[in-house]
């Protein structure tokens, strides 16, 4: 079978919407609840962390172009332990992706449709997320750049039309000392440090060469480091600290925006990106997962299992969160640990000295990726 | 698969049908809302709502009602509403200068937890909202008027910054609250702006109004208009206006090591001669520097006189001196943030003004 090519822009549009699908709304708030007004140096650290992560992708790449996730596991670990770290694989992508769920249905209803059930929600995005797994990752992908097009687009209005209600000073720089910056730059790592998700579709990734591919995925993760700095900037310097008091900050800055009689009710634009990006990302998480389970169960093809473990996640992400204030606690506090000790910092950083210690000895041909 | 998909399209276009649209003319919008407290604790709200009608205008009609929380009041209101209240379009929140007392944050709070609120709605304080809304209704005039008016009284008088929820509440996370905002009043039939009210944190404490009133507008905007009439240069009982804008301010607060607290405001101003009753020729230049000495000086006086009324008469900080000290100097403002009120109340406060006259109008 022929394996779906994509291309540089695809792919910078899939990590673009990974992260900025659901952090563009989220993230000013979660990171200036913990480091105030010097959220947005939270933003610079949480970048050149995730670099690092973007770096350590790229070595994975470098080593084995052929292979996913998966295979990397097994060809550097050996069959036990690289299938327990699969398997360890496919429950944090499972948890991972019930989260991205909970928060597109909970802020979709929450927002904008509050007197929906939101069982609607779910139902909704099941299909479309089941759908969208189906028809394959040509065509995710390039829905992903039509998508991002749309989040630049939506960004860009907010940043140009806030510029004339700037009025809080992001000052004073650093009054609480180092600490609270470095605790807020824990949730734009783990956001950021998604960028992992990618290790699995290396195969997809035949048209590229391997210098050009590095460029796109540090580039990308620059970009969209800057935006979330800019939008935490702007944030702080439209409502200042109240931004604390807010639930969704960069919503009531939307809100707020009134030029003329033009450029009124932003808050439009924000719901379009919001649902968009939200459910690319879902779609692609669970793609992710679904490859996963499928290379380790060694079934032929993955669209069997689609719809039961798309009944499992949508599950367990409807009974994962009462409220808003359990989701943003778990977001905020709990979820950039877990992640960051799992496989978005700590098992590529094992991977990768495993890599660079045992390079000469890794076999070279024991598997092959099949979509 | 194919099945599946036609499934899902069906399915989409029958969730986005109607079952619980809100159409226009099912709504009551509510236009205007003011606030005031019972003898027994209860709440009083005024509303004034539109009931859009086909090709006509909607009227403004003023109803009210009690309740023991601002929400269950406004429950109350579907006991005698038609149909359903509908906030997003709420311009103004009126509260009473009794309420505002109590603290207006805890009073507010059901303004900005509602999501359908947008948080540009003014935020006023009058003696008695409930005056203000039935004449407004008796003139079929609707909350935006005030909206309107009070943004008229920002830019073209200069007096002070229009107070909306957003604002309100960016003003109460400040290290150093210096909350002020529009007051209104009824004079005779119409409403109107006449100064603003000032507040310790958010407890509500007196109205500033006329020259004092004035004097916080030349010290807190910028590129706002006001006006100014003093006497000719050279007949005492005659006038001469200038119209003026802010173009340029600039604030210094830092503790010295004497612990007296120091301010140094910098103002510019751009002048525009408007009216004079004397004086038919303003051409040469000498006349024009000792016109905008005069200016200064009035200038000076108006504001001194507000800053003297802060410091002795209220002894509350209502410029954001002490907010911009610690913005600046933050372990300066951490050692007098305990006694900062004896601190501004013999603060050093030096003001240097600029005029200069751009235009003299079309007269030669």
């Amino acid at each position: 079978m022929k394996i779906a090519e994509i291309n540089y822009l695809q792919l910078a549009s899939i990590i673009f919407i990974q992260i900025l699908g659901t952090s563009l709304l989220i993230i000013p708030g979660t990171v200036v609840e913990v480091a105030g007004v010097d959220g947005w140096i939270s933003q610079i650290v949480g970048t050149i962390m995730a670099l690092i992560v973007g770096m350590m992708v790229f070595y994975l790449y470098n080593n084995f172009p052929q292979d996913n996730l998966i295979i990397i596991f097994e060809k550097l670990f050996g069959k036990i332990i690289g299938n327990i770290f699969g398997f360890g694989f496919v429950i944090y992508c499972i948890l991972s992706l019930s989260t991205v769920i909970k928060q597109g249905c909970s802020i979709t209803g929450y927002i904008f449709l509050p007197e929906t059930s939101p069982l609607i929600f779910f139902i909704v995005f099941f299909l479309i997320v089941v759908y969208i797994t189906k028809v394959g990752m040509n065509a995710l992908a390039r829905t992903n750049v039509l998508v991002m097009l749309l989040l630049i687009t939506t960004f860009l209005v907010i940043i140009i039309t806030g510029v004339p209600l700037l009025n809080v000073p992001l000052k004073p720089l650093l009054s609480e000392g180092l600490f609270p910056v470095l605790k807020g730059s824990l949730s734009p790592i783990s956001w950021m440090g998604q960028v992992i998700l990618i290790t699995m579709i290396f195969p997809y990734l035949t048209s590229g060469n391997k210098k050009n591919i590095k460029t796109t995925i540090l580039m990308t993760l620059i970009v969209v480091g800057i935006d979330h700095t800019l939008i935490t900037m702007f944030t702080l310097g439209i409502l200042g600290l109240e931004a604390k008091d807010l639930l969704i900050p960069v919503y009531s800055v939307a809100k707020l925006i009134e030029i003329d009689l033009i450029w009124r009710r932003l808050d439009v634009m924000i719901m379009f990106s919001w649902v968009a990006g939200v459910t690319l990302k879902m779609s692609f998480w669970y793609f992710c997962t679904v490859l996963a389970l499928k290379q380790l169960l060694h079934l032929n093809k993955y669209e069997p299992i689609i719809i039961p473990l798309a009944f499992l996640t949508f599950v367990i992400a409807y009974y994962s969160t009462n409220n808003t204030v359990e989701l943003t606690f778990y977001l905020g506090k709990i979820y950039p640990i877990l992640s960051l000790f799992s496989y978005e910092f700590t098992i590529p950083l094992i991977m990768c000295l495993t890599l660079f210690i045992r390079r000469k000895r890794i076999s070279k041909d024991s598997k092959e990726f099949t979509p | 698969m194919k099945s599946l998909g036609v499934i899902a399209i069906i399915l989409v276009l029958l969730l986005s049908s109607c079952t619980n649209s809100e159409e226009v003319d099912k709504l009551s919008l509510i236009s205007a809302v003011g606030l005031e407290k019972m003898p027994d604790n209860e709440y009083k709200i005024i509303i004034q709502y539109l009931m859009p009608k086909k090709d006509q205008e909607p009227l403004p009609i003023t109803k009210e009602v009690d309740g023991l929380s601002i929400y269950e009041a406004n429950n109350n209101l579907n006991e005698f509403l038609p149909r359903k209240p509908y906030w997003s379009h709420n311009f103004v929140i009126l509260l009473s200068e009794e309420l505002a007392k109590e603290g207006i944050r805890s009073q507010l709070d059901f303004f900005r937890r509602n999501p359908e609120m947008r948080q540009d709605t003014l935020v006023a304080i009058t003696e008695s909202p409930r005056k203000i809304l039935y004449n407004l209704q008796k003139q079929q005039l609707s909350g935006q008027t005030l909206k309107l008016i009070a943004r008229q009284a920002s830019a073209r008088k200069g007096l002070g910054e229009v107070s909306t929820l957003h604002k309100v509440y960016q003003n109460l996370f400040f290290k150093k609250p210096f909350l002020t905002i529009t007051h209104i009043f009824l004079d005779g039939e119409n409403p109107r702006i006449d100064g603003f009210s000032i507040f310790d944190k958010d407890k509500y404490i007196t109205t500033i109004k006329g020259d004092e009133a004035r004097g916080l507008g030349f010290l807190k905007l910028k590129n706002k208009y006001s006006s100014v009439t003093m006497n000719c240069l050279d007949k005492e009982n005659r006038q001469i206006t200038f119209n003026l804008t802010n173009i340029h301010k600039k604030t210094n607060a830092y503790v010295n090591d004497l612990g007296i607290f120091e301010i140094r405001l910098s103002l510019e101003f751009e002048a525009f001669l408007a009216e004079s009753h004397c004086m038919r020729n303003i051409s040469d230049t000498d006349t024009i520097k000792k016109l905008e000495k005069a200016l200064n000086k009035k200038i000076k006086e108006l504001a001194k006189k507000t800053i003297e009324h802060s410091q002795q008469n209220v002894e509350i900080d209502y410029f954001g001196f002490g907010n911009l000290l610690y913005l600046n100097h933050p372990k300066k403002w951490k050692e007098i943030e305990g006694e900062y009120e004896t601190v501004y109340k013999n603060a050093d406060i030096k003001l240097k003004i600029n005029t200069k006259i751009v235009q003299t109008g079309a007269v030669n």
